[in-house]
């Protein structure tokens, strides 16, 4: 499912996101590779959203966090 | 007269490194000049606390 | 005889590098708490026994493949310069993915030391670290430090040392150091080498086999090479000689998509994590489960859809209620002390007397440079609240909040970031945009940062609200004077995204760190630091503009016959019959006259005169006109020049102050019109050569500075002419 649905609070497992190389390294470089585990904090349905991966706290913008799919 | 003098000289001295600064400003070749914004971008205050 | 040694500091944005980095050196720097405040390296000394150490401090980075030019720049530095010793700078309560860095810089071969910083964070989260399994995993020694305490330095130190010492070594023969100690190497004499599990490492040899002697630009390790070609990598694969070896990579990397499912970039990432996790499984252990600390607690008000810009609107209106009410007094005693260094002075000269040398210290330095020295409490107070609000971590939840706001304008939250450094100073705001990847949001964001109005501009208003306003509206205004600044800021933005700078934007990733408790030692540190340039841009811009603008507003002086024609006048009274009183009050009323004529006749005054038919639709005299003029070269020059010029205009000391001077002269209405003026045209000329400098183009910087002056005239003009017809502020 893709990330945007998932409710603050929930914990889920990145599988993959659909991006460019680029992108995907830049994410891994931050943390989100596949099996990954999420915790999503605050998710407001509309604007940015705001997870906890490997223990740091990433804001990601609402475009991004719709090509991100999660288990 | 000598304050004319003097006066006059003051404001040449100020004229004439205003307008090198003013040069080397916008051609960038300051090397940092600093605005004053404390930010510690600038080249020239970093020479200057590099001693320990 | 000292040995030098080439230290690089690199490590995750807010891992603490330029802490670490001040705790080495000694200076006392900015510490930001979000990326873009190191966006240029810097270097420092710092001696260690028989060693000089020179110390470069990198922007932070993610890891070794670049995605921003800060990135590009410290991966560029390590790669190419080549410094003799690298120590990565990991958060240590966040160490997994801190240590991805770590990976790819023992891939490289880099003669590595491991800092981990925020120990102290790390402890009270309950993390142990076994750091002698650690550093066999990473080949590197590990030091814990706490870099805002400066605890661990001198083994810090002591590890980059050894470590310069034995990379030094392994470029001779024997592997084994003078103390005859086996070194962490593995038997190979190499760096612990990653395995990538069979199908990568497969592809990986394919690669690096047909590699000749000289496959790329530049040096680098073949196998270390090849990894990062199969990560497709764009600057290094740009810089590829051979087509055999591009055909192979993109040959390896489909191979790699069939047999794995997934990209090699991905792939790779994943083995690197998986290495950590086992390191950190052996050798990290977790006595505490912290689960909601105090950091979500606040983060949930604060960033709250609905209360979060409000929550930000309203910490702007308490820093700027701090700033008047607390500067008051502080101000008005330096007000005093420049009046009575002005009387002092005065009395040097014999009364009434008309030397030029007086009125150049008086009227021209007193009156200038003094004019912008009264405000320091208030810049002091305001640099205060920012400084509070950067340290403690605030400042990452604005990029948060605004990114809604942001994107519907077609930027994101992180512009927001240097838009917000720019409420300090338009200069590193403008430096900090190099944070952000797309080209066009760059160059959008540098149009509009002078909109946030700078620090430079604040004595203007707090010049002019006491003036003009009622106690009670002084900080309503002020606040509203910035809020216009940043509604214009991103209406700007969205007009330039949707005109000529139309295009994507890039995804918006950005970590936010934990909130801090701003230590009261940084802040301060910081104000006093802030004061001090403040008084040093006084004491040499201002004061030079200050003179110049005297002379200009001095000079030429009173053509002969109108001279005589007022001492005519003069004498006229002298003679005649009146009583004392009503005698010495018409000669004031002359002489004042006299002045004024002498003013405009200056060259200031006709420069002045000259500008007035575009000065009045706004509502300004000449006066201001050249208050304006002087402005460019720095914005507190306004303030200033006024000083100067209703100074030199006046032949008694006056009594009055500068305030009371304007309010006799101006509406209300044009006040805020001059504060609207002010806060809209362009920036001083430094920040019009950042600009150009970021930007890479003339062009744009010069239209930074006429479209931000006619945006500036047209809504000045529009604003004053509309009230005047309303009949309103004219009072």
């Amino acid at each position: 499912m893709p990330l945007t649905i998932v409710q603050p609070g929930r914990r889920v497992r990145f599988v993959s996101v659909e991006a460019g190389g680029d992108l995907q390294s830049r994410l891994a470089a931050m943390g989100l590779v596949p099996g990954v585990e999420i915790e999503v904090i605050q998710n407001f349905m509309q604007g940015p959203f705001l997870i906890e991966v490997k223990g740091s706290r990433i804001i990601l913008g609402r475009g991004m966090a719709q090509k991100i799919r999660v288990a | 007269m000598i304050e004319t003098i003097i006066v006059t000289g003051i404001v040449v001295a100020v004229a004439v490194t205003a307008g090198r600064s003013f040069y080397q400003t916008m051609m960038g070749k300051t090397g940092g000049y600093c605005c004053g914004c404390a930010k510690r971008t600038c080249d020239h205050i970093l020479k200057k606390d590099a001693q320990s | 005889m000292r040995s030098r040694i080439t230290v690089a500091l690199t490590g995750n944005p807010n891992a603490g590098k330029t802490t670490l980095f001040n705790a080495l050196t000694g200076s006392r720097q900015h510490v930001g708490n979000y990326p873009g405040v190191t966006v240029e390296h810097k270097e420092g000394l710092r001696r260690h026994g028989d060693y000089e150490l020179r110390i470069i401090d990198l922007p932070g980075t993610y890891s070794l493949t670049a995605y921003s030019d800060e990135e590009r720049i410290a991966r560029n530095y390590i790669i190419d310069e080549k410094p003799d010793v690298v120590v990565d700078v990991l958060d240590a309560s966040n160490l997994e993915r801190n240590l991805y860095l770590a990976v790819q810089l023992m891939e490289l071969g880099a003669p590595l030391v491991l800092a981990f910083n925020m120990s102290d964070m790390a402890k009270a989260k309950g993390y142990e670290f076994d750091t002698a399994i650690l550093s066999r995993y990473f080949g590197a020694p590990i030091v814990e430090t706490v870099g805002h305490k400066r605890v661990g330095m001198t083994d810090l130190l002591a590890a980059i040392i050894e470590t310069a010492i034995r990379s030094e070594q392994k470029k001779s023969p024997t592997g084994v150091d003078s103390a005859g100690q086996e070194n962490l190497l593995g038997p190979r004499g190499r760096i612990p080498v990653m395995n990538y599990g069979e199908e990568l490492e497969k592809e990986i040899t394919k690669i690096e086999s047909i590699m000749s002697k000289r496959p790329i630009e530049g040096k680098y390790d073949s196998r270390w090479l090849a990894v990062k070609l199969l990560e497709n990598d764009r600057e290094l694969r740009a810089k590829v000689l051979s087509a055999e070896v591009n055909e192979q990579t993109e040959k390896s990397a489909l191979h790699i998509e069939k047999m794995l499912g997934e990209h090699p970039e991905t792939a790779i990432a994943g083995r690197r994590y998986g290495f950590i996790s086992g390191a950190c499984q052996e050798a990290v252990r977790s006595t505490i489960e912290i689960r909601h600390t105090i950091s979500d607690r606040i983060d949930s008000v604060v960033t709250n859809r609905v209360l979060g810009i409000p929550i930000f609107l309203g910490l702007m209106y308490l820093a700027f209620h701090l700033t008047f009410t607390l500067g008051e007094t502080p101000m008005d005693w330096i007000e005093a002390c420049f009046g009575w260094l002005g009387g002092m002075v005065t009395i040097w000269w014999p009364e009434g007397s008309e030397s030029l040398l007086k009125s150049l210290l008086v009227d021209g330095i007193i009156g200038g440079v003094g004019g912008v020295v009264v405000f320091l409490p208030n810049i002091l107070l305001l640099f205060l609240a920012i400084a509070i609000l950067e340290d403690s971590g605030y400042m990452a939840r604005a990029a948060f909040i605004m990114d809604r706001p942001m994107h519907k304008i077609g930027l994101h939250g992180k512009s927001f970031i240097p838009m917000l450094i720019g409420f300090g100073c338009s200069v590193p705001a403008i430096m900090a945009t190099r944070t952000l990847e797309n080209r066009r949001d760059r160059l959008t964001t540098m149009w509009v940062i002078p909109l946030m109005s700078c620090g430079a501009r604040l004595p203007i208003y707090t010049l002019i609200i006491p003036a003009f306003f009622p106690q009670v509206w002084h900080t309503p205004m002020l606040w509203i004077i910035y809020v216009i600044g940043l509604l214009l800021a991103v209406m700007s933005a969205k007009l330039l995204r949707s005109t000529i700078l139309k295009g994507e934007s890039v995804p918006f990733v950005m970590e936010l760190p934990p909130y801090r408790m701003p230590t009261a030692r940084g802040v301060l540190i910081h104000m006093w630091e802030r004061g001090w340039l403040y008084l040093r841009k006084a004491g040499t811009v201002i004061l030079g503009i200050s003179i110049l603008l005297w002379a200009m507003t001095t000079f030429p002086g009173l053509p002969g016959e109108q001279a005589a024609q007022f001492e005519k006048e003069r004498q006229g009274i002298r003679i005649g019959t009146m009583e004392e009183e009503e005698r010495s009050t018409r000669i004031i009323a002359i002489d004042n006259k006299e002045a004024e004529a002498a003013l405009q006749s200056s060259i200031a005054g006709r420069i002045g005169h000259a500008m007035e038919p575009m000065l009045r639709p706004m509502g300004f005299d000449w006066k201001i006109g050249t208050a304006l003029i002087g402005a460019f070269a720095a914005k507190e020059v306004f303030v200033a020049q006024m000083g100067i010029i209703h100074s030199v205009g006046e032949t008694n000391e006056a009594s009055e102050t500068l305030r009371e001077k304007l309010k006799k002269s101006y509406t209300p209405l044009v006040g805020f019109c001059i504060m609207l003026f002010c806060l809209i045209s362009a920036p001083c000329m430094v920040t019009i050569a950042v600009t150009r400098r970021e930007s890479n183009s003339w062009g744009w910087a010069l239209f930074q500075l006429g479209g931000l002056t006619l945006l500036a005239y047209v809504i000045t003009v529009l604003v004053y002419q509309t009230g005047r017809f309303f009949g309103i502020g004219i009072g």
